[in-house]
């Protein structure tokens, strides 16, 4: 519009049109209720006045050409996309390529943008469900951070001078060295394969930090073939897990915890009919795993191999190995009996699975003990085709390198920043060509000669292979959005100039169609369409178990383990993985799963270590290994094994954006590999001491004691089957007394969840996924120390139980939708009301901040903004396009919280409406819902007696937190049923008693690192007096 | 010069006579200032595209062109294509025999595959939710809400979609025969905040 016209609207003109026009169309329109106010068909005199006066101002100011609300275009495309309507939602099929596992993944997108990112339901290993970096991925894409143009040292070049000056060296290269990732797809490794046929001297090594390749070291040697054995947990009876965690950063972690979950699942209907399996967890870390376990053992790395050999001695009958074993470490005897036994009763039902950070003698003993337990064929399947390729070893690459390469081009690899041991930097700088291709600028890029930009997952064309008999293809959700190329294009590019003119590779347009050929050679039967629609195909393969060479086996067994007097493991981190995720501000701001830190790494050492040490929480421990030395804060996690620092990858970056270097953290890869090559992971000597100084780490957690209250109700399998309900004991029931009276929920919908905490493992996916669906801020380290965290749906742990071995329980803590909710009563503004369908309703452009709402909340689920958290956001056109059209992005001074994702909720509710329907069960999936890889959360319509909900809320584990406020809330928890060996006492059996509480509190009030306002003043003789005190901190209730 | 009290009520008089300039100074040019989220707004399109033409005279069904009312939150506006189904024969021209200048704009367009960008008439607040095909699956015609567009020769914005205007129809009782009566409902459609906001 230009200047002249904008000029005329606010003209005297203007206001001679709005007149008549207002005039006539109420002559015209007499039906209309607003015309109540000018019964003779006029324009009331008080209207009259308004808009003269209005446009008398217009008048006034008009020449300035302003206007008070934004003018706004619609564009007319000249052809739209045919099955493309503007606002509607589509889904593709497509594959999580940047993880340690190829996931399968259905694809929300919205006028031409993916917003969310969900599992694909036809995918055999992850079904539908996703984990925390799935969901996180999505920021990722739309990060501005991202490396946006190709770069030769600091100044940027286009990609026609970028690939000339990279040719000009191949063409006359000898020795060419190609690093990459271990998960490349199939047609990667074709083409990678194509690539190095040009060269003499190339070689292809794989690098990864965080790998199980002792693991699979050790099974090539003992079955003279490459393969993986891939665990059954959904037929296993009796787990036992030797500082594995499968749960959480071990190996696919959702087909894990789908099979897990399955094989522990309850029989609400008929509990004496409930079979469930048994988890032994023997760890050195707390992790997710242990925290899920029945029994959980505490032991050192450098023993666990000697603990699998003794238990197969006894076994055997030799119990005195175990024995002796169970005195030198502290183990509880009536444990390892249990184990045993068990292990004995269930010989086709047991399974044995080992870390893949440990050396390869364990899984050697494993493998052992996996054959007397009849595990392979049974709880074990053999996969001759790994989703990864064998890690290359450091000293091996190293070799290379040191001698000089011709070219050296590293594909989505970090080594400068994880390099065992690190000073890759040396070898880098002897290449005589470096080239860096990645997402971001990271350490690595920054120090080759050119730097070049890979397209995000998202914006790539790939195929992969989980495993054998099993494919799936990565599609392009949206066209790239900087200047950058996928690297198996480049590649290809490079190849085609290299090859000679008649060669067959260059008769390919470019990747999409070297891929797309390569599908059609290996599935000539389906077309190139229904691989995308479908995003995963399976073909039929049986695969024969692998010849088991004990004397190999056997030799790998005795190797020695020498232990100093500390130890450490070094695991990937449960959000940021290796580093690759360190740029996503999500993951950084996402509690891990055990210590509840955010924003940060550190070394997890036991109370008990921590008093010998002399250290208090956030203390700095000088640790050091094999000459290198590091300073690392110290965290203490009850759980871990005395003498042991449990220290996690992926902090402690220097280069690749805004978060990496608004994070903390130490790069601990220095530490790794010098003491053992073939476990890098396992530190068996370490000194450990206390160093100066101090750092505060943030936990959004801080205080994890139950002080006896029911607010988290569980059991053991035999108290459930005694008695189905038994959490009726456990309750404390509100008395029903109402000063109102009570709504009729009767009619239409009522929208209830129901969160198993028998499925739900602590993972944490429920939070990103609820992040992305509902365009939750990110607040920053400083703000997370203030409690200020936005998260809607956080999961708070408790611990109970045995001070130094403590039981972990995982709740899920949402807004619960109380029908007689405490935060309505109390708002001023009516700004947070309560619908008849049941849920509790925020209205953002009414609140005006008193949080009064928030400190009335017994639950601590409301959020409050208390800064524009979203800003830098909404400023950036790039970063602003990751929000969900379909929820508002609330400012500063407005509370927020679970909306139960009303905005599916109304999409399933019209379209049913639409057809003269009724809304179906399952048509309304919550965003935690649909992620959840335990399936552990159900929503649906409580008045629908046929609805999942409905008949969870009728069984008898079900039971309210919080319920004796008589707030009457909507979520539905059910117990959680623990399966304890009969023989043992129940681990957490002391949850409710009173006498455990006073050590636990000793031993946990010396974890946060200001005052607990729990520990401090909790009466706990008195239940009902410290409801209010919630252990998510003062932060938000201040 | 005055007394105390008479000097104080001076003052007094003063203060307030400047605050209220303040107010009126800082809020009023808000509350003055034109609105295109006012009854009567109709700006000039890029096309003077006359409703009144296709929907009136032609009788052109509104969902040949807004697809998307039907089964979608946005009714949406039709891409050039749909208008070169009846353009790419039918080409008007003024009285010396000339294109007329709206048909040349979009052949301009269309031959040069250039979007066109319309002012939304139309325009809901950010924070509401509307869904145009759950009120046209309850039968709610186009009119009700846009005004006789098929007299509008220019698209001019009926009522100022406000709130309360908004509630006035959700909170009438619902017609004998429709779903909402059907369903024993008290008003026509929902008014909790969520049915809208969120």
């Amino acid at each position: 519009m230009s200047e002249q016209e904008k000029r005329r609207y606010h003209s005297l003109e203007y206001m001679r049109r709005l007149q008549t026009s207002a005039l006539s169309t109420h002559v015209e329109n007499l039906t209309s209720p607003e015309d109540a106010a000018a019964p003779d068909g006029g324009i009331s005199r008080r209207e009259l006045l308004g808009r003269i006066s209005k446009a008398s101002a217009a008048l006034a100011i008009g020449a300035t050409g302003c206007e008070r609300k934004p003018r706004r275009v619609i564009v007319s495309r000249a052809e739209g996309p045919e099955y493309q309507q503007p606002g509607k939602a589509l889904h593709y099929a497509s594959t999580f390529t940047e993880g340690p596992f190829p996931y399968g993944l259905n694809i929300k997108t919205v006028d031409g943008r993916p917003i969310k990112i969900d599992g694909n339901p036809d995918h055999p290993i992850n079904g539908g469900v996703s984990n925390a970096q799935v969901q996180a991925w999505i920021l990722s894409l739309y990060d501005p951070d991202r490396l946006q143009s190709p770069m030769r040292g600091e100044e940027t070049a286009s990609w026609a001078k970028a690939d000339a000056a990279i040719v000009e060296v191949l063409k006359s290269a000898a020795s060419v060295v190609v690093m990459t990732r271990s998960t490349l797809g199939p047609s990667e490794r074709a083409m990678l394969e194509e690539f190095l046929r040009r060269f003499p001297r190339a070689r292809h090594f794989v690098h990864e930090s965080a790998h199980d390749a002792p693991r699979r070291a050790a099974w090539r040697k003992i079955y003279g073939v490459e393969g993986e054995w891939l665990p059954r947990f959904d037929a296993a009876e009796i787990i036992v897990s030797v500082d594995a965690d499968f749960l959480g950063v071990d190996g696919p972690s959702l087909e894990h915890t789908r099979q897990f979950v399955q094989a522990r699942a309850v029989n609400d209907a008929d509990p004496a009919a409930t079979a469930m399996c048994r988890l032994y967890a023997v760890e050195s870390a707390m992790t997710l795993t242990g925290s899920n376990a029945d029994h959980r053992l505490r032991l050192r790395p450098s023993a666990m191999a000697a603990f699998l050999r003794a238990l197969r001695a006894a076994l055997r009958g030799d119990a005195m190995r175990l024995r002796r074993l169970a005195e030198e470490h502290g183990l509880d005897e009536r444990v390892a009996d249990a184990i045993v036994d068990d292990l004995r009763r269930h010989r086709g039902g047991a399974l044995v699975v080992a870390g893949g950070h440990l050396p390869e003698n364990v899984h050697a003993a494993a493998a052992f003990l996996n054959h007397d337990l009849d595990a392979p064929g049974n709880t074990l399947e053999w996969n001759p085709q790994p989703a990864t390729l064998p890690v290359s070893a450091p000293s091996e690459v190293a070799a290379v390198l040191s001698q000089g390469v011709d070219a050296l081009i590293l594909l989505g690899v970090n080594p400068v920043y994880d390099w065992p041991g690190g000073g890759f930097e040396a070898l880098l700088s002897k290449a005589a060509l470096s080239v860096g291709h990645d997402v971001y600028r990271t350490e690595t890029l920054a120090a080759c000669s050119w730097a070049l930009p890979s397209n995000h997952g998202l914006e790539s064309w790939n195929d992969a292979a989980p495993r054998a008999g099993l494919r799936s293809w990565c599609q392009p959700m949206i066209a790239p959005l900087f200047d950058t190329r996928q690297e198996a294009e480049s590649l290809l590019r490079w190849t085609q100039i290299l090859a000679d003119p008649d060669d067959t590779i260059r008769h390919f347009g470019d990747w999409h169609d070297y891929l797309k050929h390569q599908v059609a050679q290996t599935f000539a039967d389906v077309s190139w369409e229904t691989c995308l629609r479908t995003g995963v195909l399976r073909t039929d393969t049986h695969t024969a178990l692998p010849d088991f060479d004990a004397t190999a086996a056997e030799a790998l067994e005795q190797q020695e383990t020498v232990a100093g007097s500390f130890e450490a493991v070094i695991l990937p981190h449960y959000a940021v993985h290796d580093g690759r995720f360190a740029n996503n501000a999500w993951l950084q701001e996402l509690p891990d799963p055990i210590s509840k830190m955010v924003w940060d790494n550190a070394a997890a050492i036991s109370p008990k270590t921590a008093a010998a040490l002399g250290v208090r929480e956030g203390d700095m421990l000088r640790i050091a290994a094999n000459g290198t030395e590091l300073r690392v804060p110290a965290l203490i996690v009850p759980g871990t094994m005395d003498q042991v620092a449990v220290l996690t990858l992926g902090h402690g970056r220097s280069a690749g954006g805004e978060v990496v270097l608004a994070a903390g953290g130490v790069n601990v890869a220095p530490l790794l590999g010098r003491d053992n090559p073939h476990a890098p992971r396992t530190l068996l000597r370490v000194e450990v001491s206390k160093d100066s100084g101090r750092r505060r780490l943030v936990r959004t957690q801080q205080a994890f004691a139950l002080h006896g209250r029911p607010i988290v109700i569980d059991g053991t399998l035999a108290e459930f089957q005694a008695d189905p309900a038994f959490v009726e004991h456990k309750r404390h029931l509100p008395r029903e007394a109402d000063l109102y009276a009570p709504f009729d929920y009767s009619k239409g919908h009522k929208w209830e969840m129901a969160i198993n905490l028998n499925a739900c493992t602590g993972c944490n996916a429920c939070m990103i996924a609820c992040q992305a669906e509902n365009n939750i801020a990110v607040v920053g380290r400083e703000e997370c120390d203030r409690g200020r965290d936005m998260h809607w749906i956080r999961v708070d742990r408790y611990l109970t139980g045995d001070p130094e071995n403590p039981a972990a329980h995982h709740q899920p803590m949402l807004c619960q939708h109380c029908d007689n909710a405490p935060c309505e009563n109390v708002c001023p503004v009516n700004a947070t009301t309560h619908s008849p369908e049941g849920l509790n309703e925020m209205a953002y452009n009414r609140c005006v901040g008193t949080r009064y709402c928030s400190n009335n909340c017994p639950y601590k689920v409301r959020r409050f903004n208390f800064r524009a958290y979203q800003d830098k956001m909404l400023r950036d056109p790039v970063q602003e396009l990751a929000h969900n059209p379909q929820v508002t992005v609330r400012d500063v001074g407005v509370m927020e919280k679970c909306t139960f994702c009303v905005q599916r909720i109304n999409a399933a509710k019209f379209a049913a409406r639409n057809r003269g329907e009724n809304v179906k069960d399952g048509a309304v999936r919550t965003a935690c819902q649909e992620a959840c890889p335990a399936q552990a959360i159900v929503f649906g319509d409580a008045n629908d007696p046929e609805s999942l909900v409905a008949k969870l809320k009728r069984s008898g584990r079900r039971f309210r937190v919080l319920e004796e406020l008589n707030v009457k809330p909507n979520v539905n928890y059910l117990a959680r049923i623990r399966n304890p060996h009969p023989g043992v006492g129940d681990a957490a059996e002391s949850a409710h008693a009173k006498d455990s509480k006073d050590k636990v509190d000793m031993v946990y009030a010396q974890a946060p690192v200001r005052p607990d306002p729990i520990n401090v003043a909790a009466p706990v003789n008195s239940v009902h007096s410290v409801h209010f005190v919630h252990p998510n901190n003062e932060g938000q209730s201040a | 010069m005055f007394t105390r009290k008479f000097d104080r009520r001076v003052y007094v008089a003063v203060g307030v006579f400047l605050f209220s300039g303040a107010v009126a100074a800082s809020f009023g040019p808000y509350v003055l200032w034109p609105s295109n989220r006012e009854a009567g707004y109709a700006p000039e399109q890029p096309i003077p595209f006359s409703h009144a033409v296709h929907a009136g005279t032609l009788k052109i069904d509104c969902m040949y062109c807004h697809t998307g009312a039907e089964t979608g939150a946005q009714a949406t506006v039709p891409p050039l294509s749909t208008c070169m189904n009846c353009h790419e024969e039918v080409q008007p021209v003024d009285s010396r025999g000339e294109l007329k200048p709206g048909i040349v704009t979009l052949l301009d367009h269309w031959e040069s595959r250039r979007p066109l960008l319309w002012n939304k008439v139309s325009d809901l607040a950010d924070f509401a939710y509307f869904d145009h095909s759950r009120h046209i699956s309850a039968g709610i015609s186009c009119q009700e809400c846009h005004g006789p567009v098929e007299k509008m020769d220019r698209v001019r914005r009926e009522w100022g979609m406000k709130m309360s205007w908004c509630l006035n129809c959700h909170m009438q009782t619902p017609p004998p025969d429709s779903a909402a009566a059907v369903r024993g409902d008290a008003m026509r459609a929902p008014i909790h905040c969520t049915t809208c906001h969120r």
